[in-house]
């Protein structure tokens, strides 16, 4: 092992034998250095303190596939805000909700090194400063895969492993990411003023009128520049968000029409149930372009004027009367609860996973009994990730490969089946094998491994 | 390079061997391997034909010794004869490349022990003198598992030291109709050529030893020698040269396979021929019909492949 890698080894998961741990630890310190950062904004610094550390190990650890459902959840807990009110909540709501997602997103994309999908990460900063959080949180992401792809050339003896297009890509990422924090400089409030106007909120010595117009952080973190240039567009600007808003609207509804309908012609209607975490997203999107609309009195694309101010009674009882931390130690008892509720899914997953593992298990009597199950490795190659994907697809096909079979068996059977696929199958078999017992890394057969991966399950008829 | 030199060698083979490939892929990994080879099966199915192939097509030097009760073991391994006043040392057949023992079960188990060191460590030692075989050196064992009378049962100890047992089975019927056709006027070894040499085999043997193994698959093939260990019908499981001999014999499929790493499907299909003559089957496992064979297969078909999950 070379020097780069051992220095990128506590940084990085075990290559093997370990089902969890796939996450890279400082990932894990960077979400709760960002959390902590939440605390500038009262208003998101619940769902930022209990989401996003939550959200990125579930998400790498535990639910790979169906990450993005956890995505809504945190953003509930801003329900038990001191603006308690669902008006003032579900746009945090929403707000946390679209931050977990597209920082999920894009690090899944980038993880299956797929790296033009940071530069839409850059739309994050306009969610100032969470927005500023999480393209931080991206750009080590980049930095990251960065020194990930030098050690990987070191040890195969190359200078550089990335290609052309990749270095291009990685240069502009970089430079379009500075430009956009120039941008934030100079158009939106700094981040000195904006914990000043926090500071501010928390005083009490504050009049009920400022505490009110505070309260939520929206008139701060929205209000646009003075002399913006895109100040006479905003009338148009909001007729526009409106019918994008219905459009999505529309769409996601005609989708999930054509699915359920789809795979109840099929008998399987259960298997559209995949697109609702689409719904959240979508309508997350929609409620987000709602929020945008405002009223161009408040200087600003985003106020949404429609809603109601917090009722500064609500507020000055609430500090007159709570003790110091109270509401804190609520949102600590709502955590310890919900981690709580969390583990006991957990546990309960892994006792029906034993049950029907030991059901597979049930050898003939005069067979040895194997201490040793499936070895699971962590799949950290997205060549393996596309194999892993594309069996998982065959068994929902109802192709499922026994234990005992061998990647390469279990292709002939198929290819015997299906022989249109024999090509692409034995293709995506030939990179799978060099990956996963050549002991060879193959980024650029990546995208290639999951286009096939994709593409031969669905040359399978639906049983 | 090992692919196109198997191919080369495959090709002339199937020319004196009709219907028999997957055997003489198998008898070319053994050699590769650097193991020896124990062709097992009833009288005339072309044991001894293969091996003599074998050896004309490898260019390698050749001897055949017909094994029977009255042989000794100096007649294997030479002997020290006085002359001119001082003790000379006259090598026996033992000292070739390619040492084929016709019948191996005819000689009296002492002159089988004195191939366990030639097999084992490629050299004779007689009167405190230690006589290096040639490299590479390959023995090539049949013997016939009927007939009974007049022989005597390999110990396991010998067993042990072959890397695999072949069977040749009868051939097919369209395979036989080939022979009668091809041998009715000539005779197909007379016309093959050495193609390789024994320089070229060590470098091949060297290479073979660098085919990659997956920790997993290190982890499945020891599940598999293991279960071999615990499996009730079994008195004496593989020992922990056979976990050797099946790494080594899936790492030469491998090779044969044009691939630099092993796939577990090399080590499936290495598991009959490598682990099934050192298993001791129980004497009630024996009466009930059990056959190392069929006690492995099932083996491996209760041990998951190390496949994504």
């Amino acid at each position: 092992m070379n020097r780069v890698q051992s220095l990128l080894m506590p940084f990085s998961s075990s290559r093997q034998g370990s089902s969890r741990g796939l996450q890279p630890h400082w990932v894990l310190l960077i979400a709760l250095g960002s959390s902590l950062l939440g605390v500038a904004a009262p208003e998101l610094r619940l769902g930022l303190l209990l989401g996003l550390g939550l959200f990125v190990y579930l998400w790498r650890s535990q639910y790979r596939d169906g990450f993005l459902w956890f995505s809504v959840f945190p953003g509930l807990l801003h329900l038990l805000s001191s603006p308690a009110s669902w008006e003032q909540a579900w746009f945090n709501w929403f707000q946390t909700t679209f931050l977990l997602w597209i920082f999920g997103l894009l690090a899944s994309k980038f993880q299956r090194q797929e790296r033009w999908a940071v530069w839409p990460g850059l739309g994050l900063l306009v969610l100032y400063p969470s927005g500023l959080v999480l393209a931080l949180l991206l750009g080590l992401h980049l930095l990251w895969g960065l020194m990930r792809e030098w050690s990987l050339a070191q040890s195969h003896g190359h200078r550089f492993w990335w290609s052309s297009a990749g270095l291009v890509a990685l240069v502009l990422s970089g430079a379009v990411l500075f430009l956009g924090f120039g941008y934030l400089e100079v158009g939106w409030p700094s981040p000195t003023v904006r914990m000043e106007q926090n500071h501010a909120h928390e005083t009490p010595a504050a009049t009920a009128a400022q505490e009110a117009s505070e309260a939520s952080g929206l008139g701060v973190r929205w209000v646009h520049a003075p002399g913006s240039p895109l100040k006479p567009w905003l009338p148009f600007l909001n007729q526009a968000l409106d019918g994008l808003q219905l459009g999505i609207l529309l769409i996601v509804a005609l989708v999930l029409v054509l699915a359920f309908w789809g795979h109840r012609a099929r008998g399987r209607s259960g298997r559209g149930s995949f697109l609702l975490p689409v719904l959240a997203v979508a309508l997350t999107w929609a409620m987000l372009l709602a929020g945008l609309r405002g009223s161009s009195q408040w200087g600003g694309l985003a106020w949404p004027g429609t809603l109601e101010q917090p009722a500064a009674s609500v507020v000055e009882w609430q500090d007159r009367m709570l003790p110091p931390g109270f509401i804190e130690a609520g949102y600590l008892l709502a955590f310890l609860m919900a981690l709580g509720g969390f583990f006991l899914l957990l546990g309960t997953l892994y006792v029906v996973f034993q049950l029907r593992q030991a059901e597979q298990d049930d050898l003939p009597a005069h067979l040895p009994q194997h201490p040793q199950q499936t070895p699971r490795t962590a799949i950290q190659d997205p060549i393996r990730e596309a194999y892993r994907t594309f069996e998982q697809q065959m068994q929902h096909l109802g192709w499922s490969r026994p234990p005992f079979v061998s990647s390469a068996r279990f292709a002939e059977e198929l290819a015997a089946r299906q022989p249109q696929v024999k090509a692409p199958l034995f293709r995506l078999l030939e990179l799978y094998q060099q990956v996963r017992y050549g002991g060879r890394s193959l980024p650029q057969h990546a995208q290639e491994a999951r286009r096939l991966a994709e593409e031969i399950p669905r040359r399978f008829p639906s049983p | 390079m090992i692919a196109s030199w198997f191919l080369r060698i495959q090709q002339q083979i199937e020319l004196a061997i009709v219907g028999k490939t997957e055997v003489v892929r198998q008898a070319l990994a053994a050699l590769l391997a650097g193991g020896h080879l124990l062709l097992e099966d009833v009288p005339g199915t072309g044991k001894t034909t293969l091996a003599r192939v074998l050896a004309r097509s490898l260019g390698l030097p050749y001897r055949r010794v017909q094994m029977t009760p009255d042989l000794l073991p100096s007649d294997l391994t030479g002997v020290y004869i006085y002359h001119n006043g001082e003790f000379r040392f006259r090598p026996g057949p033992i000292f070739t490349s390619v040492l084929l023992t016709d019948e191996l079960n005819r000689a009296t188990p002492k002159t089988q022990s004195a191939l366990l060191e030639a097999m084992q460590e490629g050299q004779v030692t007689l009167e405190g003198q230690t006589h290096p075989l040639p490299q590479p050196f390959w023995v090539i064992a049949t013997q016939n598992p009927i007939e009974q009378e007049g022989t005597y049962r390999l110990p396991e100890a010998q067993l042990d030291r072959f890397i695999c047992r072949l069977r040749l089975h009868y051939p097919e019927p369209q395979a036989e109709r080939e022979i009668l056709r091809r041998l009715r006027s000539t005779i197909p070894e007379e016309a093959l050529q050495p193609l390789s040499s024994a320089e070229e085999i060590v470098q091949l043997q060297k290479q073979v030893r660098q085919i990659h193994l997956e920790p997993d698959l290190e982890d499945y093939l020891l599940s598999i020698v293991q279960a071999t260990r615990q499996a009730h019908q079994v008195l004496l499981g593989a020992s922990p040269r056979a976990a050797l001999a099946l790494q080594r014999f899936a790492q030469a499929q491998a090779a044969i396979a044009g691939r630099d790493f092993v796939l577990p499907d090399d080590i499936q299909t290495a598991v009959v021929p490598v682990l099934a003559h050192r298993l001791l089957l129980h004497y009630e496992a024996r009466l009930e019909g059990a056959r190392a064979e069929q006690i492995l297969a099932e083996i491996s078909n209760s041990i998951p492949v190390p496949v994504e999950v």
